[in-house]
């Protein structure tokens, strides 16, 4: 299926192989050869090929941008590919990277359709060019770069929750609307699962559900419980509108609301329904990759009381760096994490990525005035993951813009 | 001059057509509508409710001002994919006007200007060049797209604020904002625009030719109409109505990005085949379109208040235009054999 939000997709089939591969590295410090930039005799990165998921979402374009700016900056010779959200084109793609000329070292391959994993993970492989996947992982034992989408849902609730209680909402007057993306399958609105799961442990009253999971698992089921809607948004913002719209009636007028979406186009429909509505004034909503509007509805409207950035726009930097720790020879951890915060008015949340937006952005809300630590290395649901190793490589500190390096 | 009695058999298969003829009436798509209304007010208390009525009309109305001029295209033996494309434009070139400080009489002008030539480019291609409307339509919706996401910057732009908190131009917002009797403006917009269509189609030389046009194209021609004007006119007015809806859409937004209503196309001709229309042309009109749109309408709403899954509910959708299709079928089958 396609996913025309650039969220990320995940690779449940790869579970245990992931874990395997984390036993059977038990121990491996990452990153340990290049302290001081690329390994003694390893090469240099200078050629490299990266296939957009497409051109037509903001995060695409931040993306695109982000990585012809890194590879200014670098000296990168970088071949530019658009995979426009066609499974055919992104297989196609990957037959043009292979055959570029000059010949790239690595080859980032946007990939949205977990199906094709197979076949463009042995294009490359035949052609012995070391690949790194974004989004949709290619295969067990890829190098793969995505968001921690887990962690942003759960620290989203945690924001929520924080000034839902600041506003005495609980569980017995609140219902949370999860706006999702029917079509997208589990790797996408998991993260309307963990935000609901997260928020049910901070706001008693809420109905349980039985793991995260149930939510993407029932992708067209309306109603959980007395306390969970759900709608399909269509990661649109007409669509999201339309589908909020329709179900206005459903939303008892003594309750509260809270609204998560898995993207923040699809979040300015459904508030601007619920808005039209007369709710708006009583309900609370995180934004996810919102870009400049998501950014602009944290700081003017104050029931937006989060925006999660996952700095698309700075994603290439992060990937050359991945791609000299591979020509390093560098072992790679099972996910290497984007950075990722969630953006507030004025707050942040210790043991979460919960930050103020003054932390990262000044009067310009489409250029971050840093990027966020890196992280250390954790066991996480796909096995080892996190971006400290990145530090080794040398190359993140020619940006000058990454916080501690 | 003699006329011969009807057989037995006759009068009996007459009997049956009639009955069955009835029958079909009953079924037929303002039946269902009538239908569908009393099942959902039963089954779904908020369903009747006013604000609920006023939600689905506000969602119908931007399908329905463009089904208007699927109408006209259909009608005239084409039809028009581009809208799926020219919706979107119309809203991000809205909004960046809009967002450029340039006056709200002005922006609408110049978007709606944008839906023409948009409009134009497609008559012209088809009328002139003889090109299939499927083709010049697919293609000139995917320029549209394009242009749309260009201005966009792929982004969603949301419409300006001042300092103060309030839109650069309030305007844009009365546009959709609640009105006479707590309806929106956009629902009387559309009101308004059926109307104009059904008496455009009705009552006039050139909507009149329209269903002569796509009745028979080449006797239309031979009856000295123009027919490549007549063509290209259609297809101006059918752009015009989907940038009205792009502006409609932006308004009730508040912003606008390359996907909005990018799946017009195929609801507009959805509503106008449910209203009565027929892919060969020549058949079809502005009031049954409106009923089409209010079915397409009143199922989503209803649907989603029973909380039947979204998947169902394609399903469902799809099923009632198989069967509106069918029965109108049958019913002009039984019109031509009575």
């Amino acid at each position: 299926m396609t996913h025309p939000t650039a969220i990320s997709r995940r690779g449940f089939m790869g579970l245990g192989a992931a874990f395997g591969t984390m036993a059977l590295v038990p121990g491996h410090v990452y990153g340990q050869s290049a302290a001081t930039g690329s390994a003694a005799g390893a090469a240099k990165l200078t050629t490299m090929a990266f296939a957009n998921g497409g051109e037509s979402q903001a995060q695409w374009v931040d993306l695109k941008n982000g990585f012809l700016s890194a590879a200014d900056t670098l000296g990168v010779n970088l071949t530019y590919f658009n995979n426009d959200t066609d499974p055919q084109k992104t297989r196609q793609n990957a037959l043009l990277a292979v055959n570029t000329d000059p010949r790239p070292q690595v080859i980032c391959m946007y990939n949205q359709f977990s199906g094709l994993a197979n076949s463009l993970s042995r294009t490359f492989d035949q052609a012995g060019i070391p690949a790194i996947a974004v989004n949709a992982r290619l295969g067990a034992g890829s190098h793969w770069f995505n968001l921690d989408e887990i962690r942003l849902g759960q620290d989203s609730a945690k924001c929520v929750a924080k000034v839902a209680a600041e506003r005495g909402w609980t569980g017995e007057n609140t219902i949370v609307l999860l706006v999702n993306g029917a079509e997208f399958g589990k790797e996408v609105n998991i993260l309307l699962g963990e935000f609901y799961h997260q928020l049910v442990q901070l706001m008693p009253g809420l109905v349980p559900i039985g793991s995260p999971e149930e939510v993407p698992d029932n992708p067209g089921l309306s109603k959980f419980n007395d306390t969970l809607l759900q709608v399909d948004g269509n990661a649109s913002l007409d669509q999201s509108f339309s589908a909020v719209s329709n179900i206005i009636g459903n939303i008892p007028a003594d309750k509260n609301v809270v609204l998560y979406t898995i993207v923040t186009s699809s979040t300015l429909g459904a508030w601007r329904a619920l808005e039209r509505a007369g709710i708006a004034g009583r309900t609370l909503t995180v934004g996810l990759v919102g870009g400049e509007a998501g950014m602009e509805q944290l700081r003017t409207n104050p029931n937006w009381v989060g925006e999660a950035d996952i700095f698309y726009g700075h994603w290439g930097q992060y990937m050359m760096a991945m791609a000299q720790a591979i020509l390093n020879g560098e072992t790679l951890p099972d996910l290497t994490t984007s950075p990722g915060v969630v953006l507030t008015k004025d707050f942040s949340l210790p043991g979460t990525v919960v930050a103020p937006l003054s932390d990262y952005y000044g009067e310009d809300l489409t250029k971050p005035l840093k990027l966020p630590p890196l992280e250390a290395m954790s066991k996480g649901f796909f096995g080892l993951q996190g971006n400290e190793y990145l530090r080794g490589t040398g190359v993140l500190q020619q940006f000058g813009n990454v916080e501690g390096l | 001059m003699t006329t011969e009695a009807p057989s037995a058999t006759e009068t009996i298969r007459s009997a049956r057509h009639s009955r069955s003829y009835w029958a079909l009436q009953i079924a037929s798509v303002p039946g269902f509508f009538v239908a569908l209304i009393v099942y959902f007010a039963i089954s779904a208390p908020q369903f009747g409710t006013f604000g609920n009525w006023a939600a689905l009309l506000s969602v119908a109305a931007l399908l329905g001002i463009v089904a208007i001029g699927q109408t006209l295209a259909i009608v005239s033996g084409g039809f028009d994919l581009s809208v799926s494309g020219t919706v979107p434009l119309g809203a991000c070139v809205f909004v960046a006007l809009i967002n450029s400080d340039v006056a709200f009489a002005l922006a609408i002008l110049a978007t709606l200007l944008t839906g023409a030539a948009v409009g134009a480019m497609n008559g012209l291609i088809i009328s002139r060049l003889g090109v299939n409307p499927l083709i010049t339509t697919l293609g000139t919706m995917s320029i549209a797209t394009g242009l749309a996401l260009t201005i966009a910057k792929g982004q969603t732009i949301a419409l300006r604020m001042s300092d103060s908190g309030e839109l650069i131009s309030p305007a844009v917002e009365l546009l959709s904002a609640r009105s006479l009797g707590g309806l929106s403006n956009d629902v009387y917009i559309f009101v308004v625009l059926t109307l104009v269509g059904f008496v455009f189609l009705r009552y006039t030389t050139l909507g009149r030719n329209i269903y002569a046009l796509g009745g028979n194209h080449e006797a239309a021609r031979l009856a000295g109409i123009r027919v490549n004007a007549l063509t290209t006119l259609v297809y101006v007015l059918s752009g015009t109505l989907a940038a009205i809806a792009g502006i409609l859409g932006a308004s009730q937004l508040l912003a606008a990005n390359g996907s909005l209503g990018a799946d017009m196309a195929l609801t507009s001709v959805t509503a106008v085949i449910l209203g009565g229309g027929s892919l060969t042309g020549g058949v079809g009109g502005a009031l049954g379109t409106l009923v089409g749109v209010l079915v397409v309408a009143t199922l989503g709403n209803g649907l989603a208040l029973l909380q039947v899954s979204s998947f169902y509910q394609k399903i469902i959708i799809g099923a009632v235009l198989l069967a509106a299709v069918i029965v109108s079928q049958l019913r002009r089958w039984l019109d031509s054999s009575r």
